[in-house]
């Protein structure tokens, strides 16, 4: 199997196996568009993705880089969230932080199953939590004004007893 | 960090969360609340009428005036469809009027769904806000002018309900449905099948390609009606048939015949269930029957003192359909009788077969060595045989390992996915 070079945003170089490589979508483009041979000693720079994450992508895309390609039509999507396979629960085992990352990763990457992995992995640390909870979770600010937060309770009180 | 994600990464993750959560989580910030009103989010809803209409302030005023001119398909459902008689009268009648002002609100914002679902609408007895329900559904219907879909699978409404949800369908939809399912649609032992006005509204969806009935709504009048009224677009009929439904009335091959030289690409599809004697199964297994799909779930004998013939069923089937015949599968339960050389027949003779799922017992363990050199010679093309043999003593077991040895490498060569796995009962090819 051929290889190819990805360099991280700090700049270490990853040797990857082309097929594993191609299940970004980013990078299959990529090499078909500017027709980058795959014998050429080319090094493919990916200036959003830092070593530490990119390492992890690689990862998950070495295990799953026999998965059969995820189905096309969105209309029939399954929204069921407590499919996630045991590995990939242990593999997003990690800080927020890198949750985060990753997540940014998979898009900028166009990895389509990291990317429902990492968000379903998210919908599941929402569920069940108040906003307050939600905000403390995840650290946000809640941004609305007095006024603006009446008002958006009052519209969202239909499912706030169940 | 998590408040800075792009719109369509949170518009991702939301798409996971229920109603109760996408309310919390539009509380939580700006950009959080701006992301749950991406169309996406709201292109397919489901609604458990018992469950999400409750309250003073019900889920179907606020959810209609924010979102509800994204939705494109709505399943309407009940979380619980069974209660216990005395429990039921009272709620069902609030929540059947609750149903009935959302379905009222739907309708005034001009909602145009394409798909509609009804699912486990189980109606025992009569009470009184189902009539308002029903009414609502239909005036509903009757509004929709871009329907492609509509289910009532497991509805279990009566004919005259049925009816009028269909007649309000036809209203608006008639070019575009595509998709009718009615299996469970009508309440048990209730056959319309010569019902005239169900026969009458039956053809007038012009666009239909798949219908999906059960046998009771099946005859040789609901075959005339959609080869008169063509539906020349028809391609997959699919007849669930049930315990002796076969038995109240028969469908003649002429009936077939007139609607396949009508619809020239139909494929039909039998889901069989409860039923195994061949004396049942002979009088729908007709030979202009187009069958491409034939699923058995013997289930449950009562009669253990006849035969249930599976061999002139299976006969039947590799004779009667020899050029149709796509996907198999016969769930038998401990058949007594001897299916070994049929099976190989069926797989020798029926050139479009792609897919067998055998469930039951095979006398000699060489039949499956027949039928692994079949695959191997190339006379079938399977992707994937699986084995799964299901008390095997030690000599058989030998025979397995000799047979897996023999093959495994073959097997492998031409792409198949071959294995012969420890115990449990079930014989996949496809």
């Amino acid at each position: 199997m051929p290889n190819i070079k990805l360099q991280s945003s700090d700049g270490e170089v990853f040797e990857v196996d082309v097929d594993i490589a191609k299940c970004s979508v980013t990078i299959k483009t990529m090499l078909e568009d500017l027709g980058m041979d795959e014998d050429e000693e080319e090094v493919v720079p990916l200036p959003n993705v830092n070593s530490a994450i990119l390492r992890k992508v690689i990862q998950w895309a070495t295990y799953h880089k026999d998965d059969p390609p995820p189905p096309e039509d969105d209309e029939n999507k399954d929204k069921r969230t407590d499919d996630i396979s045991s590995w990939d629960a242990d593999f997003l085992k990690v800080d927020q932080g890198t949750l985060y990352e990753l997540i940014l990763a998979a898009n900028y990457l166009d990895i389509k199953g990291l990317l429902e992995v990492t968000c379903k992995t998210v919908a599941n640390m929402i569920k069940g939590k108040t906003p307050e909870e939600v905000r403390k979770t995840f650290n946000i600010k809640n941004d609305f004004s007095p006024s603006e937060e009446e008002q958006v309770r009052k519209e969202n009180e239909w499912c706030e007893e169940k | 960090m998590w408040d800075q994600l792009p719109e369509l990464i949170l518009t991702q993750i939301f798409s996971h969360l229920g109603h109760g959560d996408r309310a919390n989580v539009a509380q939580v910030c700006r950009l959080w609340n701006r992301a749950l009103s991406s169309p996406v989010l709201w292109r397919s809803v489901t609604v458990f009428i018992d469950r999400d209409l409750r309250g003073d302030f019900p889920l179907a005023g606020e959810l209609t005036a924010k979102y509800w001119q994204h939705i494109r398909c709505l399943e309407l459902a009940w979380s619980r469809p069974y209660l216990l008689p005395r429990e039921a009268r009272v709620t069902r009648n609030t929540q059947a009027e609750a149903g009935a002002e959302f379905l009222t609100i739907v309708r005034a914002k001009n909602v145009q769904l394409k798909k509609l679902v009804l699912t486990d609408w189980i109606f025992i007895c009569k009470w009184g806000n189902r009539g308002k329900l029903l009414y609502s559904l239909a005036s509903f219907l009757g509004c929709q002018h871009n329907l492609e879909t509509l289910s009532l699978l497991n509805a279990t409404l009566g004919v005259s309900d049925v009816l009028r949800l269909l007649a309000s369908a036809s209203k608006g939809s008639t070019e575009h449905l595509a998709y009718l399912d009615l299996r469970g649609a009508f309440r048990e032992w209730q056959a319309p099948h010569s019902n005239p006005r169900y026969l009458r509204l039956l053809g007038r969806f012009r666009a239909l390609t798949i219908l999906r009935l059960d046998y009771p709504a099946l005859s040789d009048q609901t075959l005339n009606a959609l080869t008169n009224a063509a539906p020349r677009v028809l391609r997959t009929l699919h007849v669930s048939v049930r315990d002796s439904d076969s038995r109240h009335h028969t469908i003649t091959d002429t009936a077939w015949h007139n609607l396949v030289l009508v619809c020239p690409e139909l494929t039909v599809s039998y889901t069989i269930v409860n039923i195994s004697h061949y004396e049942d199964m002979c009088y729908f297994l007709l030979p202009s029957v187009p069958l491409a799909r034939f699923q058995m779930f013997s289930g449950h004998v009562w009669d253990q003192s006849r035969s249930r013939n599976f061999r002139s069923t299976v006969g039947l089937l590799i004779t009667h359909y020899t050029n149709t015949l796509a996907e198999v599968m016969l769930q038998l339960r401990n058949n007594r009788e001897m299916l070994d050389d049929l099976l190989i027949s069926m797989l020798v003779r029926c050139k479009h077969l792609t897919r067998l799922q055998y469930d039951g017992i095979i006398r000699s363990l060489d039949t499956l060595r027949d039928i692994c050199q079949l695959q191997a010679e190339s006379n079938t093309r399977f992707r994937t045989i699986h084995v799964k043999p299901r008390n095997v003593n030690a000599r058989n077991r030998a025979i397995l390992n000799d047979i897996n040895y023999h093959y495994d490498h073959k097997m492998m060569e031409q792409g198949v996915d071959f294995r012969i796995e420890d115990p449990a009962s079930v014989l996949v090819f496809y």
